[in-house]
């Protein structure tokens, strides 16, 4: 099963469209609270917006605390843009803010030029290029200074950032694989697949 | 210093609507039917466009609002950003606006009658999820920005209004040249040098492009703008 959390700010709707088109013969749910999760129970992190306000909700809704305790238990989890900006250890955007912490390294401003940065680029993975995908984002990963394993990366005006981080049970997402046309929700309907049948 | 940077400059569909139906004007006045939504934004799916700004050119003037079925249609079936204008005057417009699915917003009239109301959106929303629609018209040696339809004057001279928009949060400016609006005649040059001066978030210039090429063309000579808008280029080859 996959879980979605009903959040206000997010773009939960074009993730929950994309899906819904996508055919993936697994059903989803939003979940205002968070249900019993089970090690092969999904939980997709969509999030648009303030950082602090994310989390701030998922922490009055209590997903926060059922995150952590799926990722513990080797849960699987896919975080789109501030969901995948969350997983990592703090954000300038937001200071105090409580990050997961499930990779290293921190969230930073871009402010090298013209912010936020809008627009499809090209994107990498170790070996290959896996595609153009749509970014808008403020903040973002410096791939120079962090690099987890299973980064895929980009290069924008302000230097070479994190587009996301593949691995067998978590996934992240800078761009938007829902707005990214035909080809962008293959593509995440290949990540769900593969994190789901691990 | 030459920074690599793999971001694409933009080509984003303006489809302009009333009543549901995309419609064209011509410096923003007497506006003709063209053909339904859905057809109009697959003919610039198949010119390679991947993004879009669906705006309701007649809300503002007429107190309406955009129609949220035929939007939700739309947001069901088109998997590419789409930036919804025209109406949105509360933050309530905009609450119902991004739990359809909306990518971002497009503001002007709102923010004349509410100058707090970029600033509530971009608090919940972000930033990145508010774009400023500035209108703008040269008269007499000056440009003047306007709002509700090129029918009224904002207060603000073009530099100050740049300023208070984006000090309250905006993360992209529409820069639309009423004088070259579905005019065929080109960009307007003069424009895109001024905005460019005065801005520090990413600028959209919209107005009078011809062709895809002709955008293409202003994108590469304009290497800090963000992107161009065609409308006219796509209605003269349906």
């Amino acid at each position: 099963m996959i879980y979605i959390p009903h959040l206000q700010s997010g773009n939960i709707k074009s993730v929950t469209n994309a899906i819904s088109h996508m055919e993936l013969g697994i059903n989803f749910e939003l979940h205002k609270n968070p249900p019993d999760l089970t090690r092969n129970d999904l939980i997709i992190l969509p999030g648009v917006g303030d950082i602090g306000n994310f989390i701030n909700e998922l922490k009055e809704l209590f997903w926060y605390e059922s995150i952590i305790k799926h990722y513990k238990n080797n849960g699987k989890l896919i975080g789109i843009c501030v969901g995948f900006q969350s997983f990592f250890s703090k954000s300038e955007e937001d200071e105090n803010v409580d990050c997961f912490d499930f990779f290293e390294g921190t969230v930073e401003r871009m402010n090298k030029g013209r912010s936020p940065v809008i627009g499809f680029a090209n994107v990498n993975n170790e070996a290959d290029d896996i595609g153009e995908f749509y970014f808008v984002h403020s903040y973002g990963v410096n791939a120079i200074k962090n690099s987890p394993k299973g980064s895929l990366r980009y290069h924008n005006m302000h230097g070479e950032y994190l587009a996301g981080v593949v691995t067998k049970n978590i996934c992240g997402f800078q761009f938007h694989p829902e707005k990214s046309g035909p080809a962008g929700l293959q593509y995440l309907k290949n990540i769900i697949l593969g994190v789901i049948n691990d | 210093m030459n920074i690599k940077n793999n971001i694409k400059k933009r080509i984003v569909g303006k489809i302009e609507i009333k009543n549901n139906f995309v419609v064209k004007g011509r410096r923003m006045e007497g506006v003709r039917k063209i053909s339904s939504i859905p057809y109009f934004i697959n003919k610039h799916i198949n010119s390679g466009i991947k993004e879009f700004c669906v705006h309701d050119v007649v809300a503002s003037l007429y107190n309406t609002q955009i129609d949220l079925v035929t939007l939700n249609q739309t947001f069901s079936n088109i998997f590419y950003p789409i930036t919804v204008g025209g109406g949105i005057h509360t933050i309530e417009h905009a609450h119902n606006l991004f739990k359809i699915g909306a990518e971002k917003l497009c503001i002007n009239t709102g923010f004349a009658r509410d100058n707090k109301l970029i600033n509530k959106i971009a608090k919940i929303y972000g930033s990145q999820a508010v774009s400023f629609a500035l209108d703008v018209r040269f008269i007499s040696n000056d440009f003047y920005c306007f709002f509700e339809t090129a029918r009224e004057t904002h207060e603000e001279s073009i530099e100050n209004l740049i300023k208070k928009t984006q000090d309250a949060g905006i993360g992209e400016i529409i820069l639309t040249s009423i004088d070259r609006d579905g005019t065929n005649k080109g960009a307007d040059i003069r424009l895109i040098e001024e905005i460019l001066q005065h801005t520090s978030v990413p600028v959209l210039y919209s107005g009078g492009i011809q062709s895809i090429q002709d955008a293409e063309a202003i994108n590469s000579i304009y290497s800090e703008l963000s992107g161009v808008c065609v409308n006219s280029a796509i209605i003269n080859n349906l």
